[in-house]
């Protein structure tokens, strides 16, 4: 799925601003999105999922304004932080609650949970979801936004509260699955190490302003490592 | 909306109930529990008013009925938009509910269970009948059946779409008016008498009253929930 910035604005009380002018996300692109705490990340995404009101702009899902036209929420999917679950339900019943939502045929969504067998082996299914530890949640929010085979991902922090192991089997995860589902993926991240190795473009954002977009590769890297070292360097 | 929307819904709100906490977050947003402990403030509001009236303390018994009043208000305001609605919008936009669904859903289930009010007009009114008879019993099933369906239309309707900022003012003055004068009424021995001899006489138009009334308590909250809605979800 594509998207497409347009002049987007969002304000905020405290003197915070994002403002992202046109920027367009094609298909199958993998976006790390990165920068320090309070940069505008986590708006920048919400303000994608239609969380957030924009004050100026828009912003296009495949041609048409996400606040306008909503056919763009069954085709994506989307794991921002644990508020985003029903935390009275158990794993298994609220992943049974997605495929019925989303109309997904019992088959072929178990053959998808079956295909996150290892990501998931360390979880009780049968316990509420509030009882899971902070990484077992992180998980199932995580897979949960797979399962209905979304073309658009958008995840935050996914690396967040995850073993070693998990993380790198996570990386794995989203890199097969947009290969495979040719799926456009928006994901934010402190880790370096990780976001560079799954994503295809690089934003990085600074005080609710993209400073640098530029694809995946050493140098951009470089000077991504660059900017974190002294952030007055860029 | 489909069926099955609503369904799913409804079947979350239960177990949310279920499967909560007792005095955590979950019960305040659960119908039952609301239902419980309005119901009980409505009781001893009640109870209060018989009282006050076997001492002819008039005075007294028209600050607790304003103050009941006030504390409903007070609970909708709080309770409802900051824990039920916020917290169960993401959720439901996560499960594949249309925004606009989950909205009218989370406003409609506020109001469901915000029959109680019922109990505003209709169990002091009981009482000071000595219990009522079987017309007002039936009164009694029917105002909840009446409360029900208003929820639910109030689903179908898309109130969201036909209440104005400006229309919240408006009837909220005017069903303080109408609250102030009708407890007025009830409480002034010469209007009271002439009042219940005036729906003793006509029982079909106690009913109406009472209807009304209702109708306009939960289009108040109705007006109130959604305002207030609309300006947290995004």
């Amino acid at each position: 799925m594509e998207v497409v910035f347009e002049n987007v604005i969002k304000k905020f009380k405290k003197s915070f601003q994002l403002t992202i002018e046109d920027i367009t996300v094609h298909p199958g692109e993998i976006v790390g999105l990165i920068g320090n705490n309070g940069a505008g990340k986590t708006t920048l995404l919400k303000c994608i999922l239609d969380l957030l009101k924009l004050d100026y702009g828009r912003i296009m899902i495949n041609g048409r304004s996400h606040a306008k036209d909503d056919s763009w929420v069954l085709t994506t999917g989307a794991y921002l932080d644990r508020s985003y679950l029903f935390d009275f339900l158990t794993p298994t019943e609220y992943l049974e609650r997605l495929r019925k939502n989303y109309r997904v045929e019992k088959s072929d969504f178990q053959r998808a949970i079956d295909q996150y067998d290892l990501f998931l082996q360390s979880m009780n299914r049968s316990r509420y979801i509030r009882d899971l530890s902070d990484g077992n949640i992180q998980k199932i929010g995580i897979i949960s936004s797979l399962l209905h085979m979304p073309e658009l991902v958008i995840l935050d922090e996914p690396f967040n509260f995850l073993d070693p192991t998990a993380q790198f089997q996570l990386v794995g995860i989203l890199k097969d699955y947009c290969k495979n589902h040719h799926c456009t993926l928006i994901v934010s991240s402190h880790n370096l190490d990780h976001i560079t190795k799954l994503a295809t473009r690089l934003l990085l954002i600074e005080d609710g302003n993209i400073i640098l977009d530029e694809s995946n590769n050493d140098q951009a890297i470089s000077r991504v490592n660059q900017y974190f070292i002294q952030p007055s360097a860029l | 909306m489909q069926l099955s929307k609503v369904i799913s819904f409804l079947d979350l709100q239960f177990l949310s109930w279920k499967r909560s906490k007792f005095f955590s977050y979950n019960v305040v947003d659960s119908a039952v529990n609301f239902f419980i402990l309005t119901s009980f403030l409505a009781a001893l509001t009640a109870i209060g008013i018989y009282i006050a009236k076997v001492h002819e303390n008039y005075s007294v018994n028209y600050g607790t009925v304003i103050l009941y009043y006030l504390m409903t208000e007070f609970s909708t305001k709080v309770i409802f938009q900051r824990i039920q609605l916020q917290r169960m919008l993401k959720p439901l936009l996560r499960l594949g509910f249309a925004r606009s669904d989950a909205v009218n859903l989370l406003i409609g289930g506020t109001l469901l269970n915000k029959y109680n009010l019922m109990f505003l007009v209709w169990l002091p009114l009981a009482i000071t009948r000595d219990g009522g008879d079987l017309v007002f019993q039936l009164t009694g099933i029917f105002l909840m059946v009446m409360s029900l369906l208003t929820s639910y239309v109030a689903i179908c309707i898309q109130l969201i779409e036909w209440i104005v900022f400006g229309g919240y003012f408006v009837l909220k003055f005017v069903v303080l008016a109408m609250v102030a004068f009708f407890w007025y009424s009830v409480m002034n021995e010469e209007i009271g008498q002439s009042f219940f001899s005036m729906l003793s006489a006509n029982w079909s138009f106690s009913l109406g009253i009472c209807t009304l009334l209702i109708i306009l308590f939960h289009s108040l909250s109705g007006i109130i929930v959604t305002w207030r809605f609309q300006r947290i979800v995004r």
